[in-house]
């Protein structure tokens, strides 16, 4: 199920800006080469290693990419540029500059993201860029609440600095947590996602019916009767969170086996890139023992740079809490012994947003790491891009992009040894979904909308206790509530469990 | 665990826990995989490294030179050769694009510990390799390169 509507508010602006340069190779390359595209990412920005890096993610066949190479390394401006690794249809290149040798540099490299950094300021987080059919596409998140009024003029201030042709600002807008991060909710148990992906499959939720009840018996080996017992417990459990998301229980967790979605082959081929969701089990971990203590509250974490050379991390809470609560949760932040600094960027009667800034421990981490987050990135490596991460009551959940396509065991593994450095207990990959895209922006999930009549049906059948075990009402009575005829009922609430079943599947289980 | 020296061209199962070694062909639906390199305790981490990807059912195979490694191929049909940059006599390209001549589809790997791009280059452009790794290497990461490589190859019980 997806986040909550609504969404909180960071105190971030989004700018997300589209620029043509026929200068630049890879958009030369790009518009020329329609099946090649780029991704490129910056690592360091060189505050303290005076070393500009950034990443380069060519997908496309070798025969076109090692062009590619060939070009970036014609140009002679790069201080480092070296492969570090190539699959038939990956080439990953490493790229730096001194900072001092990166004005020289012209295109999307290193005087842009100079410029954006002079310009919106040092904490702006420069997200990967896009660069295809000739076209780049940036994003980045500068952590203050800015006017579009402003921004605007700032980014015309960075069009006339580096003097890009074809520049066009696609959005400036308030950052909403829901919609990078949306909270994947396990509604259902292992047995339960099983038995609903079989029966998906079969099109037991077909209009009309593509196999019957018998059908699914068969496969699962029980007789009809539990089945069907089964399956409606399983309707009756998506309606009710989706009826009423707040009584949502969580279900057993799963065992380490992948879900039927996740399995091998499930990821499909032509997705360049793979989004993972994960749930972290952290006991202990201040933030989300927090978070338990009060009563379901949420927080957002956005990392924000990691600074090795001064032993440091930092990132940004926000905390979503009455007053009373968000100074318990800003007191516990500020007795906390590794942190060096604690700014509070905005507060109101229902938010509270900070940037901390705290001494990276030696590893394992411990609980008490309230920058531990910050470190996934480095941790994992250039090709994964991490979303903010959710702390809801006890349930931690992350959500990360990786340049490429990746299994559920391959995922398992890093997670293993990334989960010992930093000392989390458990995780579980909850969805794992092949796309194509922007890497900053994940796989869209296409949901079916449920009808404003079938949510009313839908609405009023739950409200009369048609969605319990025992039902309370019949169809005839909800008929009789509604003024309308118990088929005409039954069509539209069949038609609802359908795509509420179908969109819980549909993103990501 | 240090799995034998591969003084001889040897084959390995590629289980960790049992490294029943087997010669040629015998494990049956096993992906063979080749490795080159004229270091035997680099040949000694590959080993351990990809011995222990259980989700690769494979049997390894190692060879201390690119001229000993074509030698080796001819018998053992190889569905990935990883092959090391810098060798005495023949380069890993070289023998990669002699592999790419012999053994078309075997799936080819160059593993080196030099960031030179122009060894990238020309990797890709004489001997057309597949995949390109970089030392020193994480073993998750060689392991995941190397099983889809083997993926890539046309399946473990692929004939002669």
């Amino acid at each position: 199920m997806l986040g909550q509507p609504g969404g909180w508010a960071l105190p971030l602006t989004e700018v997300v800006f589209e620029v043509s340069d026929e200068s630049y190779p890879l958009c030369q390359f790009t518009r020329a080469h329609g099946n090649v595209r780029a991704v490129y990412r910056v690592t360091d920005v060189g505050v303290s290693s005076g070393f500009f890096r950034a990443t380069i993610t060519l997908l496309g066949p070798t025969e076109l990419t090692s062009h590619v190479l060939k070009e970036l390394r014609a140009l002679k401006r790069y201080d480092e540029l070296e492969v570090l690794s190539m699959t038939p249809s990956v080439l990953l290149l490493k790229l730096g500059n001194r900072v001092d040798h990166a004005p020289g540099i012209v295109g999307i490299g290193f005087q842009p993201v100079n410029k954006v950094l002079e310009i919106f300021g040092m904490d702006t987080l420069i997200e990967p860029a896009t660069i295809e059919n000739g076209t780049i596409r940036c994003r980045f998140l500068v952590p203050q609440n800015l006017e579009t009024r402003r921004v605007l003029s700032m980014l015309q201030a960075l069009q006339s600095a580096i003097q890009w042709t074809h520049f066009r600002v696609i959005r400036v807008a308030e950052y909403k947590a829901t919609r990078y991060a949306d909270v994947v909710r396990r509604l259902l148990g292992p047995d339960q996602e099983d038995l609903i992906h079989l029966a998906v499959a079969l099109g037991f939720y077909n209009s009309p019916k593509a196999c019957t009840l018998n059908d699914i018996s068969a496969r699962v080996g029980l007789s009809i009767s539990p089945v069907h017992k089964k399956l409606k417990a399983i309707e009756q459990t998506l309606i009710n969170a989706y009826v009423d998301p707040t009584a949502v229980k969580a279900p057993p967790r799963r065992a380490r086996r992948p879900r039927p979605s996740m399995q091998e082959g499930s990821v499909p081929v032509t997705g360049g890139m793979t989004e993972v969701a994960v749930h972290v089990e952290w006991p202990g971990f201040l933030p989300s023992e927090f978070a338990a203590r009060n009563d379901g509250l949420r927080a957002v974490y956005q990392a924000l740079h990691e600074d090795p050379r001064s032993g440091t991390a930092s990132a940004l809470y926000v905390v979503v809490a009455p007053p009373r609560q968000a100074k318990e949760f800003l007191d516990l932040l500020q007795a906390n012994k590794r942190v060096q600094s604690v700014e509070v960027v905005s507060k109101d009667m229902a938010h509270l947003t900070v940037k901390v800034k705290a001494e990276m421990p030696q590893e394992p981490a411990g609980a008490d790491d309230l920058v531990a987050f910050t470190r996934l990135h480095s941790r994992f490596g250039p090709e994964a891009y991490f979303k903010p991460v959710l702390f809801e009551g006890k349930q931690i959940s992350l959500r990360f992009v990786i340049l490429r396509r990746v299994t559920a065991s391959e995922v398992e593994a890093r997670l293993e040894r990334i989960g010992a450095e930093l000392g989390w207990r458990d995780f579980e990959v909850v969805s794992l979904r092949g796309f194509e895209g922007d890497p900053s922006m994940g796989p869209e999930v296409h949901l079916e909308k449920v009808t404003p009549r079938q949510e009313e049906v839908l609405r009023i059948a739950h409200a009369l206790g048609y969605y319990k075990t025992p039902r309370d009402c019949t169809l005839e009575d909800i008929a009789r509530t509604l003024g309308i005829s118990a088929n005409a009922i039954h069509k539209n609430l069949t038609a609802a469990e359908e795509k509420i079943i179908r969109n819980y599947l549909n993103s990501g289980f | 665990m240090l799995l034998p020296r591969p003084e001889a061209p040897q084959a390995h199962s590629g289980s960790a826990a049992q490294p029943a070694q087997q010669e040629g062909r015998s494990a049956g639906a096993k992906y063979r995989i080749l490795l080159v390199d004229d270091e035997p305790l680099v040949l000694d981490a590959l080993l351990q490294a990809l011995g222990r990807a259980k989700e690769l059912p494979c049997e390894l195979a190692t060879a201390l030179s690119g001229e000993e490694a074509l030698r080796k191929a001819a018998s053992f049909d190889p569905h990935v050769v990883l092959a090391d940059f810098r060798m005495p006599g023949m380069t890993g390209i070289d023998l990669l694009a002699r592999v790419q001549t012999h053994h078309p589809r075997a799936v080819r790997a160059l593993i080196t510990g030099y960031n030179d791009l122009d060894i990238a280059i020309e990797a890709m452009e004489k001997a057309k390799i597949h995949y390109y790794l970089q030392k020193p290497w994480n073993n998750e990461d060689l392991r995941n390169t190397i099983a889809e490589a083997a993926r890539t190859s046309g399946g473990p019980e692929r004939g002669a």
